[in-house]
Parts: C-alpha cells; structure tokens; sequence
C-alpha cells in the first residue's frame, strides 16, 4: 500500500480484507493433502476506483473472489465493507451490496428467461424499486450497460459473448451494488469485444463511483484500466499499490518475473 | 533431409478456399487466402474468432471438418502439394515434416497412454532410442515447456495433470519429433504470463536453431509481434492485408489492422482509451458474397437506422 492510502481515515476504503485465510483439503488416506489457497491474505479497495487482482492460476484469485461475495464460507479473518464487518452468514442486503461478474457470463443468465424476464424477477424479489417503476429501471439499466432498448425482449442465446457479459453486469446492477468483483470477466472475449466492456467498467466508475475488485490475467488490459494492483503468489499477496508504481518500480521478485513475461507490440 | 532446395519457400499456400456445408447450403469459410512461411520464419495469422484461422490451419493438415472441404487453392510444403494424391500426402508430412498444437489440448492427447510415451512416440521409434534415452528426452522435453519436477509427471497419464500442464505436454509432444513446419492454434491462449513466456521462447528456439517455420494463429497482437517477423491479417475468411510484422503492426494500411490495433491495450500505452470494434463478424450465412469489413462499420455508422449490437 501507498503512504498516500494509509493516511486516509478507515471509511475511505470501501473494502479491507485481514488476514483472510482457506484452506482446503484434497484426497482420501493416504492422498489427502491440505490446500492453502489463501494464506492471510490482506486486501483494501479504495472507494470508487478499480482494484486489478493478477497472479499465476491457481494463485487465490477466484477463492478471494468467493469469500468476498460470500459463496465461500469457511475462512478465517474479517472482512470490513463500508466499514462494518461482515458477518460469515451475511443478510440479504449485505450480500446485495458485493455483486460478482465471471468469466462466462451464460452460466448466469437463464436460457429460458428474456432479458427483461431475468431483470425483473431481480428487482421484484430484492425490492429495489416499486412494481411500476420496474420498466423505466429495466431500461435504465441497459442505457448503463450501453446495450439498446430493444435487447431486453431478448433470449440469452441470440447474444453475441460481449452482449452477454454486458446483460451480466446489468443483472449485477440492478442490485445498486458498491463493489463489483469481476473474476476474469473480459478473458475470454476478443480484443475488439473486451474494449467496450473494459471502457464500460470505467464508466460506471466514473459516472456511478462504482467500486471494482478486476481479476484478470491480462496486465495490459489492467494497467490501463486500474488505480492499483495486487499480485498474488501461492495464496499471498506479494505486492499491492498504484498501478504506474508497480509497473514501473516492482519491488518483489515475482512481480518482476511476472512484468518480463508480458508480451508487448514493439512497432 | 531438412530443408530441401533453396529458394523454395517450406510453404506455400495460394488461392486457398475452404467451403463449410450447413443445413444443405455450402458457405465461403476461407476466400482466396494466399501466403508463404519461409524455413526459419515465424508467420502470425491473426483476426477475430470466426475469421478462418483454425480452418486455414486444418485444411493445410487434411484435418477439416467433415462438412467442410478445400474447394479451390494449394498448398505446397517443401515442393509436395499438400491436396493432391487424394489426402495422402498429409499422411507422409504430418509428424515428422509438419505438426500442429492445438488450442484444446483435450483433443490431441490420447487419455489412455502415459505423457512421456505420448511425447517421445515418433522420434523415439525413428531414432532407435532405448526406453530409458526415450524417458530422458522426454523429461527434457517437459522441462522445456515448464513442467515443474517434470521426472515425477513423466509416467502420469493425462487426467492426472491440470489443464495447463495438459497443455504443456501437447506443445512438448508436437514439436519433439522436431518438425519443419509447426503449425500452432492459438496454443498458449489459457496459459499463464510467465508460460507464455517460455512456450514462446521454445518456439523461437526451435526456429532459430533447427531452421523450424512457424504458423502461428491467434487473436493476440502483441504475442505475434514477440514471436513472428511476418504476418497476415485475417477477416471473415479473406486476407486483409500482409506484410512484415513492422509494416502491419507498426504502419498498417488498412482499416480493419488498425481498428484491431486500437482496441488493443498497450502495455506502453497505459491511460488510453480502448476503441472497440462494434458488431462481431457474422456468422457464415450471414456474410453476402462481397461482405467486407466496411460492411460491418457502415451496419454500426453512428446515424445508421440498425440498431448497434456492440460498442
Ligand atoms: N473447492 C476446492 N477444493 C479444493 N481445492 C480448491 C477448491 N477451490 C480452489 N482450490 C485450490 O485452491 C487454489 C487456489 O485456487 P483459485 O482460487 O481457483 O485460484 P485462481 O483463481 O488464482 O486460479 C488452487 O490450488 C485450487 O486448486
Ligand atoms: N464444422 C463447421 N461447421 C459449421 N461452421 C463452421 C465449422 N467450422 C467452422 N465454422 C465456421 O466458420 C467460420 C470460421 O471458423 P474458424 O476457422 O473456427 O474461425 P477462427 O479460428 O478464426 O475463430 C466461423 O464462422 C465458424 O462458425
Ligand atoms: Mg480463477
Ligand atoms: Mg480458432
């Protein structure tokens, strides 16, 4: 962390993690070994900007990703959104606030639901907005995710993947989320594709302060898009701070094997 | 053996054109794509999915499809044309002068066998080895394309390694019989940075050291530009443009180059925005007989009537 983060008050953060620890445990007899896939891991997002999350697979990444939003249960350490800590078993609003965004986006949308459908069963059923004001929200949501009106009448299946990805992000939207994780979500898109959904997610930073947790394996696309970025290695964080002085002046060993490794156009 | 006259390119493919048949009706995958690797090049085939590109690779290793097949064009590898004599050339020419990695390495490696065996399969025989220099290339082999402690992984069959090290082992397995020509699909799409980093420098070794040409298909600009000195832009299944990687990538002349440029993230660049392409290329009976790129961009014009699919 930069002493520029540091000496902001505690609610400036959006998000701190402390000494998040998972461990797992693989095979029968013999076989069984145990995991540790996060090794007391600590993690501050600072409100409204975007936070990258890089390292080999295998590294964490996906297991942080899943204790933040909950899906992963048995951990140790705290977990501070807002500044509150969150409870192992959190309420419905709680978990409303932490949304999460992956890398196919199909596995979340339902195949036999219209876009619309989908959008309004969510805001129904988390009571975002009142019953009649369900269509004017359902627009304004794909306004922010900058798909047309006429997408919502929609089936998944006639998407293109960056269409998809967008309906995902809308879905995450329409809970009025303050941080989105987004575990790989532009990886498997082509270049031309990934550009609009990596300016989009700079948009609603920009116009919403929408606060952003982004895995991704690509550095180029996450020094282009973050304020800082953590590098995990084998279950911890090895290097965490702004994203220029991290590029520029890597201080831990992996972090340099890491950046020499990045392929660049050199014309 | 290797490299046979001089002056003939290792491969030659002219007028290439590959129809797929859908429901009855017979599209245009491949239009007339033409291009040459020379002995000791590496030549980057690059475009969006859907361009072609994994086609183009299969044909020229008699690999198609069932529905779908060269329709006109050659390709000549070391003087042989590849789709005369009714498929069986490929058969001569595949393993020893020219193989190919795959993008899924699911489908190349057989479940039943033990990686090393996997590896070793074709030189060993050819060479003469005994099982145990066969086991030891092996292990050099796996060390090569970053299989940590690759002594404990030799004897395991596939199921038992994850997808990376699958992967890895295929690579390993597609370039030890040490081919003339290595034909590569997007191989190192789903592995990390740092093996990336080292796949591409196994394939570079391989082309500087033993004259190896090299096709290499992928969407990724900047790995083309690490590895390949030429390159051939691809668009739904024609040939927008090509050159040397400088010309392309660092002075490209037409639209589409520099579109997919644009919507590249620049390691180098940081801070600029990204400049999506709108629309996606369309799907084979969607293309008119002169579809083109301007087509796409005119579809998605800031005052056309049609609504934008993609930003
Ligand atoms: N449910 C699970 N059971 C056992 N091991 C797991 C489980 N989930 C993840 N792991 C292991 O934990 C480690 C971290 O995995 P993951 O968080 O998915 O990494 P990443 O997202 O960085 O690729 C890996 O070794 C992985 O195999
Ligand atoms: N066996 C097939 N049947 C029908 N369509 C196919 C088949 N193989 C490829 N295609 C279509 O041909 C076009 C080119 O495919 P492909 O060579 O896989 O592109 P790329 O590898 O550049 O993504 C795509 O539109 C794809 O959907
Ligand atoms: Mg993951
Ligand atoms: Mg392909």
């Amino acid at each position: 962390m930069s002493t520029f983060q540091l000496a902001q008050p505690a609610s400036e953060n959006i998000l701190e993690m402390r000494d998040i620890r998972v461990e797992f445990s693989t095979g029968r007899g013999n076989d069984r070994r145990k995991i540790v896939a996060l090794n007391g891991v600590d993690l501050s997002v600072p409100r409204g900007t975007i936070h990258g999350l890089v390292g080999e697979s295998g590294s964490g990444k996906s297991t942080l990703a899943r204790v933040l939003t909950a899906l992963e249960r048995s951990f140790t350490g705290t977990v501070v959104f807002n500044g509150d800590e969150l409870p192992v078993r959190r309420t419905k609003e709680q978990r409303r606030h932490i949304q999460m965004v992956f890398q196919d986006p199909y596995s979340s949308l339902d195949p036999r639901m219209t876009i619309r459908q989908s959008l309004a069963e969510l805001l129904r059923v988390h009571r975002i907005v009142q019953s009649r004001d369900i269509g004017t929200r359902c627009l304004e949501l794909m306004d922010q995710v900058q798909l047309p009106a006429r997408a919502l009448d929609s089936y998944p299946i006639s998407m293109s993947g960056g269409q998809r990805q967008r309906v995902a992000i809308a879905k995450a939207l329409a809970l009025e989320p303050s941080l989105l994780v987004a575990d790989e979500a532009v990886s498997a898109l082509d270049v031309s594709v990934q550009a609009g959904i990596v300016n989009l997610l700079a948009d609603l930073r920009d116009e919403l302060g929408l606060s952003v947790l982004f895995i991704a394996h690509d550095l180029a696309v996450v020094r282009n898009l973050c304020e800082n970025v953590a590098v995990m290695y084998r279950g911890n964080i090895v290097e965490d701070g702004d994203t220029e002085r991290l590029f520029t002046e890597p201080r831990d060993q992996y972090t340099r094997t890491l950046l020499s490794s990045i392929p660049r156009i050199r014309y | 053996m290797r490299g046979a006259t001089v002056g003939q390119p290792l491969l030659k493919v002219e007028g290439l054109c590959v129809d797929v048949s859908i429901q009855g009706g017979e599209y245009a995958a491949l239009k007339d794509v033409s291009f040459t690797v020379q002995r000791a090049e590496a030549h980057g085939l690059v475009g969006e999915s859907g361009s072609g590109k994994s086609l183009a690779l299969r044909s020229l290793m008699g690999l198609l499809p069932s529905n779908a097949r060269v329709s006109a064009g050659s390709a000549y590898f070391n003087g042989t044309d590849l789709f005369a004599n009714n498929g069986r050339n490929f058969r001569k020419i595949r393993g020893t002068g020219m193989s190919m990695v795959f993008q899924e390495p699911a489908v190349a490696l057989n479940p039943i066998a033990r990686v090393g065996t996997q590896i070793t399969d074709g030189i060993a025989q050819r060479k003469g080895w005994s099982r145990k220099q066969a086991r030891e290339y092996a292990v050099h082999m796996m060390q090569l394309v970053g299989i940590p402690h690759p002594e404990l992984r030799v004897d395991a069959y596939p199921f038992q390694l994850s997808g990376g090290m699958r992967q890895r082992v295929m690579i390993a397995a597609s370039v030890a019989c040490e081919p003339e020509l290595i034909l590569c699909d997007e191989p190192t799409t789903a592995l990390d940075v740092t093996v990336q980093a080292q796949v591409l420098a196994l394939f570079d070794g391989l082309r500087t050291e033993l004259n190896a040409g090299i096709l290499y298909v992928t969407h990724d600009l900047a790995v083309v530009s690490e590895l390949c000195s030429t390159i051939s832009v691809l668009y739904a299944g024609q040939l927008v443009e090509s050159g040397s990687a400088a010309e392309v990538l660092g002075n490209p002349r037409e639209e589409y180059t520099r579109a997919l440029l644009a919507a590249t993230p620049r390691i180098d660049e940081p801070g600029q925005r990204l400049r999506s392409i709108p629309g996606t290329t369309p799907a084979l009976r969607d293309r008119p007989a002169d579809y083109s790129f301007a087509m796409r961009m005119a579809d998605h014009a800031p005052d056309s009537l049609s609504i934008p699919e993609e930003h």
